[in-house]
């Protein structure tokens, strides 16, 4: 078990560092600590590429596969439903719709004398978009008992705003269609040093709270009935993991698109290699084995001799797929693995 | 310690009354069964013990102090339940299980002092469940489930324990075991125990005390001698075509001779 978690830590810092010297250029990994400190002339270039670039970009593989893997784990043990992510409160549609109303709205906007279609307003939609299903998820919450018809409600939203998504796309121009296509492939690299300032600070918000339902979480296993009688106020922490998935998977969304799988495969990875239901164990390993499986896929997603990146989300289901069905036949069941 | 009861208590869902002014008294020290045909509002009962669920009117009180103003966590650790809530999927093992029961007395992060350890291990021991201590929920039989989460419920050190249908699917060792475990809990720790249960012999045998609910009559109370004799027990389980002679009851399981 240790040797697992100390062969996880290990991996992520390697594939940290390869993320930073893999690419169209290489940079020399003995020099990298003198290329990030004391470049000499002729490496400012490399400078330049690491800094502004690369580590903005591994760094964001990290912090993303970290808390989408974080935010499906949640989701799973709170709905007891082992096919929950992220994205099954609608955050990402309530993303999608906000990114789709900048883009394809653009037009709409423009007649009226707004301007819109730079990164930061596409950052600024997504945020909005998610934040208000945010909000309307808890209306519906503080309206139903059971959890399953919070996840029914959730499905309707993502339904809903794809057909208003859709709808919109009709009758939209190519070039917009395209540019909303790009951002729902998901992409790390598009987020720059200066979106890390204040992505960052949400996130590690975020994993402090995460840290915090760790109590509640193990008592839902056993169901509400047990969590209550146990003194676990149910309606709080309700709210509590709503909000600090809502955060993760709302704030990653919003900077770096939809990032499919790694929320869905990172928990069950987990679960299975630990062999273990308690999240004291599962929040930390989860997390880093988030960003390991999103820093692979990163990485091969812009191989050298590929002429540009490959779409992130192609690369984290082609891979990631068969990882998670090889995971289900070598366990036998999912569901024993909670 | 302090008497868990009921005054004036009217239970159900929504608007629909199931059973009303229900006065019951369970003491320390005491094991009483439940029994009642299906339906007739046994869970109901006991979910609005365990404040599970808001009585329809009327109060459930320990002592002095109606439950609805005891803190969340205060009352955790007066008053455990088992249900009949299935724990369905489960990579938990029996330990993990068991430290549960300490939710109320752990700090935010759950870890466990060295009094919990203490109370998780004698927990464990009193329902001798230490052979499956690292087993998997997911591999256990009825009976050894069942008495893990007796072990659950004990590790949480509540002044009463409330069970609904703890022995439903068990055979007759394991119910045996479960009574046997029930009476030896109340021996040695004091407990109040409350047993929902359709196993008219061991609760005749074990019980100190019977409660029997029957649709729209108040609950009668006493010892199942005085309730066999009387006939009560009989009336509550009454058949068109069959009636239930309960006399031998009380010598059908008995203690063998050597121990």
């Amino acid at each position: 078990m240790l040797k697992s978690k100390l062969f996880l830590g290990l991996l992520c810092v390697v594939l940290f560092i390869l993320n930073i010297i893999v690419g169209s250029v290489w940079i020399p990994v003995q020099d990298l600590i003198e290329i990030l400190f004391s470049p000499a002339e002729d490496q400012m270039v490399w400078q330049n590429i690491v800094v502004n670039y690369r580590l903005p970009r591994a760094i964001a593989a990290v912090a993303a596969g970290a808390s989408l893997s974080l935010s499906g784990l949640f989701m799973q043990t709170f709905f007891r439903n082992p096919l929950a992510g992220p994205f099954v409160l609608g955050i990402s549609s309530g993303a999608s719709l906000g990114v789709a109303v900048v883009v394809l709205g653009g037009t709409f906007f423009s007649l009226v004398g707004w301007s819109f279609g730079s990164d930061i307003s596409l950052t600024f939609g997504a945020i909005l978009g998610s934040f208000l299903v945010f909000l309307v998820v808890i209306y519906f919450s503080t309206k139903v008992a059971d959890y399953t018809s919070l996840l029914i409600i959730g499905l309707m939203f993502s339904s809903a705003t794809g057909a208003l998504v859709s709808v919109m796309q009709f009758f939209s121009n190519p070039e917009d269609i395209q540019s909303y296509l790009l951002w729902t492939f998901g992409d790390l690299g598009s987020v720059t040093m200066s979106e890390l300032r204040l992505l960052l600070p949400i996130l590690i918000l975020g994993w402090i709270g995460s840290v915090f339902l760790i109590k509640p979480l193990n008592i839902y296993l056993i169901g509400n009935t047990y969590a209550k009688n146990a003194g676990l106020n149910l309606e709080l922490s309700k709210y509590a993991i709503i909000t600090v998935t809502a955060l993760l998977a709302g704030a990653i969304t919003a900077y770096c698109g939809p990032i499919a799988f790694i929320g869905l495969a990172g928990p069950h990875i987990a679960r299975m290699i630990l062999d273990t239901a308690d999240h004291r164990q599962l929040i930390p390993y989860a997390g880093i084995l988030g960003a390991v499986v999103l820093l692979i896929c990163d990485l091969v997603s812009r191989l050298p001799g590929l002429p540009q990146s490959l779409p992130l989300n192609a690369i984290t289901s082609l891979l990631g797929g068969p990882l998670v069905i090889w995971l289900i036949v070598k366990k036998k069941n999912l569901q024993n693995s909670f | 310690m302090e008497t868990l009861h009921t005054t004036g208590l009217s239970i159900g869902y929504d608007k629909k009354c199931i059973a009303s002014d229900v006065n019951l008294a369970l003491r320390p020290g005491k094991l009483v069964c439940l029994i009642g045909q299906n339906g007739v509002g046994k869970s109901t009962l006991l979910r609005t013990l365990a404040g599970l669920q808001e009585p329809l009117s009327g109060e459930v009180a320990i002592g002095e102090e109606s439950i609805k103003v005891v803190d969340r966590r205060e009352l955790a650790r007066k008053i455990g339940i088992i249900t009949t809530d299935k724990i369905g999927m489960s990579n938990m093992n029996v330990r993990e299980l068991v430290a549960l029961g300490r939710f109320p007395y752990t700090n935010w992060i759950g870890k466990e002092e060295l009094e919990d350890r203490a109370k998780i291990e004698e927990s464990i021991d009193l329902c001798k469940v230490n052979y499956i201590e690292n087993a998997k929920l997911g591999t256990l039989s009825d009976g050894q489930f069942q008495k893990a989460m007796v072990a659950r419920a004990l590790a949480q050190d509540t002044d009463f324990i409330l069970m609904d249908e703890p022995t439903a699917h068990l055979d007759i060792v394991n119910r045996l075991d479960m009574f046997s475990l029930f009476a030896q809990i109340k021996a040695q720790t004091n407990k109040g125990i409350l047993v929902s249960t359709h196993e008219l012999d061991l609760s005749i045998r074990f019980a100190d005390e019977l409660w029997l609910m029957d649709f729209n009559q108040p609950v009668v109370c006493g010892a199942p001698q005085d309730l066999i004799e009387s006939g009560a027990i009989s009336r509550i389980f009454h058949h068109e075509d069959y009636e239930i002679d309960l006399t031998i009851a009380h010598s059908m399981i008995r203690a063998k001779r050597d121990k």
